[in-house]
């Protein structure tokens, strides 16, 4: 295969990640996002496989596969498993921003990571030039949605999002350190199992899963 | 390798928790594993005393004389806290034995992952035990159950994973410039510091960044601290001793590990970014400390502006970073003989509302004491430890030429001490109502808090050679 070839593709692998990104954004149902996040997570081994091709890369086919084996088939299952009730439900998810100001916000997010990331990317090669300002703008999305969703389940996907942005960026930027790559994906896995847990003891014993309805603890100066 | 025995040990310990047998034997295991770890920590600190450093796995597991710091401080909280949870756990939950078990399986977890952040000698590693820290505690700090609890634990873990995700990528890329710089370089600490010059200054600008922002969050830096106080105020008082005392100690020393690669950027003032979150943190906290009205997040915000003060003081350089890296020991102690403190007071008084608590004086004198000594110590007066260091950073800031800044840092610290000492004056002098709770303390909660107060008061009066070499080469070290 040609290598432009293999630029090209991974070049549209990045914009659908980055699409999903938007998508997560104006995505009001919790099963919803978590499909947006599952393509997200193909989308992200698709790239490793991209580079793992180019760069005749072992490390970074294990990538590819650990992505898909945690975070494609794992994670979403151990989340149905214990959080099943929360996926069923077509109640749409409060959000403290309105999707339009959101998505308008999400675009002046890529700008920036674009900008930042220009200096460095016009150094480095291809793949890097590509996926480092997708990450990076995947990344500022991701706090941003993280931010505006005011349930557990919808907040936690948000976080989900976030590590995979990270990795986007970081499947190009440090291709060559599969050990920590596979202890990070297991980490993945227990941030999911703790994190359901938490969600379940909050559901179980407040009675809800929207967070945004905690509000015991407030900063002193807004009291 | 003795080095290795430090994690493992308290790792043996939770194995021994899993055991359905009577609570002190989890107790017992706890706190044995704590003081074993506290001799190996002792050990390692004399041997880089002499050596400068200890290799326990080349590359992979190590100590230096800044790492050890972190590793002695560590050790002594694990082994105050294990001794205060034994009385105190057993009477917050009564006869359930399986939940006691729980608790010190956690803790121990707990432990291991913050003993793993300074022995680890690669950043990506470093990273992962950091993330743990945070996965391994979440329970611990949500242990009462109570919705201000979960909810507490919620943020915590929310935004604290956030904040290393965020990391992550700043030391992805890194990595990605130490493999330009020196292909065949281990990715250790000490490579990266070597690698830094030779490295692209827009990438380390971004990494600088992105490694701030993220571990600034886990360290409670203003205005990523809201999560702090939530956290710290709600687990259970020997949880928030290791939280506020070493956990964001711990982190912040990733953030000081990297300042010689900082350094390395050209034309960056990154000492001027340290100064300026640094103070804005201090300024931040010491207003807030003048309106808060629950003492256990009166600590925490205590700690926020630590933090604050230590960052500003490495930004006054090599003295400033003598003085900071004092600062975060004294700081540990101080505030876990405060959480003890607190701990006693809610045992007596089973609310954490300030207006409620009045004539501690009367009703425990020795808790009374205690609280008034160790709100003294956090405040920095005089013989405590925090005195000494606090003032070696404002005279270190001075010497630097920071006259304003050292004005600004004297000026929160005075508002942050009329803070702390209005609310527990009112607390041990005011007049009021008998506590609701049992009148006697436990005897490991009265031990371990008269164990904390021994070192805040001779650290204030004596600084040992060991510690002072140690310092003396850590903070050479980060100020390269």
């Amino acid at each position: 295969m040609q290598i432009s070839l293999l630029y090209g593709l991974n070049a549209l692998a990045a914009a659908l990640f980055l699409m999903t990104a938007f998508l997560f954004l104006a995505s009001r149902q919790t099963a919803g996002s978590l499909s947006l996040f599952v393509r997200q997570a193909l989308l992200l081994s698709a790239s490793a496989l991209l580079q793992a091709y180019a760069l005749h890369s072992l490390d970074l086919l294990l990538v590819a596969v650990i992505t898909v084996a945690a975070k494609v088939f794992l994670i979403p299952w151990m989340l149905r498993r214990s959080l099943g009730g929360t996926f069923q439900s077509r109640r749409e998810v409060e959000l403290a921003v309105s999707v339009p100001t959101s998505l308008v916000i999400a675009i002046g997010a890529s700008l920036v990571a674009y900008f930042v990331s220009q200096p460095i990317a016009s150094q480095m090669p291809s793949f890097v030039a590509v996926n480092l300002p997708v990450g990076l703008a995947g990344l500022l999305i991701s706090v941003y949605a993280l931010a505006v969703r005011r349930e557990a389940l919808p907040q936690f996907l948000s976080l989900l999002m976030l590590d995979n942005a990270a990795f986007f960026a970081g499947v190009a930027i440090a291709s060559t350190s599969a050990l920590w790559e596979i202890i990070a994906a297991l980490e993945g896995i227990i941030v999911t199992i703790i994190v359901a847990l938490l969600t379940r003891t909050i559901s179980e014993r407040i009675g809800t899963t929207q967070v945004g309805q905690l509000a015991g603890l407030r900063e002193e100066g807004s009291r | 390798m003795i080095l290795l025995l430090v994690p493992l040990l308290p790792i043996a310990a939770a194995l021994i928790t899993l055991v359905p047998a009577k609570p002190f034997v989890a107790r017992g295991a706890t706190l044995a594993a704590a003081v074993l770890s506290l001799g190996i920590a002792v050990w390692t600190a004399q041997q880089v005393g002499l050596s400068g450093a200890v290799t326990a796995l080349p590359h992979w597991v190590g100590s230096d004389s800044l790492s050890v710091l972190l590793l002695l401080l560590q050790a002594v909280l694990a082994v105050t806290a294990a001794l205060y949870s034994w009385g105190y756990i057993a009477r917050e939950v009564g006869a359930d034995e399986a939940r006691e078990r729980r608790y010190y399986l956690d803790l121990n977890l707990f432990i291991t992952s913050l003993f793993l952040i300074p022995i680890l000698l690669q950043p990506a590693l470093t990273w992962v035990a950091v993330e743990l820290t945070t996965l391994l505690s979440v329970f611990l700090v949500g242990f009462n159950r109570s919705a201000e609890g979960l909810e507490a634990a919620w943020k915590y873990a929310i935004l604290t994973i956030m904040g290393a995700t965020v990391a992550v990528l700043g030391i992805l890329l890194l990595l990605y410039g130490l493999h330009g710089a020196s292909p065949s370089a281990p990715e250790t600490w000490a490579a990266l510091s070597g690698a830094a010059p030779k490295m692209s200054p827009n990438l380390l600008r971004l990494a600088f960044v992105l490694i701030l922002v993220g571990f600034g969050t886990k360290v409670g830096l203003f205005p990523l601290h809201t999560w702090l106080p939530d956290a710290h105020s709600q687990a259970p008082s020997p949880i928030c001793a290791l939280l506020s005392g070493v956990e964001v100690g711990t982190v912040l020393y990733v953030i000081l590990r990297l300042l010689p690669v900082w350094s390395a950027i050209p034309h960056f003032p990154v000492h001027g970014w340290l100064i300026a979150f640094g103070l804005l943190s201090v300024g931040a906290a010491a207003f807030l400390l003048l309106q808060v009205h629950d003492f256990k997040r009166m600590l925490a915000y205590s700690t926020v502006e630590h933090m604050g003060i230590i960052l500003t003081a490495v930004g006054f350089g090599q003295a400033g970073s003598y003085a900071g890296l004092y600062q975060l020991i004294t700081h540990g102690l101080a505030k876990s003989l405060a959480f003890y403190a607190a701990g006693a007071v809610l045992l007596l008084y089973r609310t954490r509302a300030i207006s409620e608590v009045r004539g501690l004086l009367r009703a425990s004198p020795f808790s009374a004491a205690m609280l008034l000594a160790a709100a003294l110590a956090i405040a920095g007066v005089p013989p405590f430890a925090v005195f000494l260091s606090e003032f070696s950073i404002l005279r270190s800031g001075l010497v630097a030429g920071y006259d304003w800044i050292v004005a600004l840092l004297a000026l929160f610290i005075a508002v942050a001490f009329i803070g702390v000492m209005m609310q527990v004056g009112r607390m041990v002098f005011g007049e009021g109502p008998a506590p609701n709770g049992s009148l006697r303390l436990p005897g490991s909660v009265v031990g371990a808090i008269s164990l904390s107060l021994l070192p805040v008061l001779i650290l204030g009066l004596y600084t040992p050679p060991l510690l002072h070499r140690l310092l003396t080469l850590a903070s050479l070290a980060i100020s390269r």
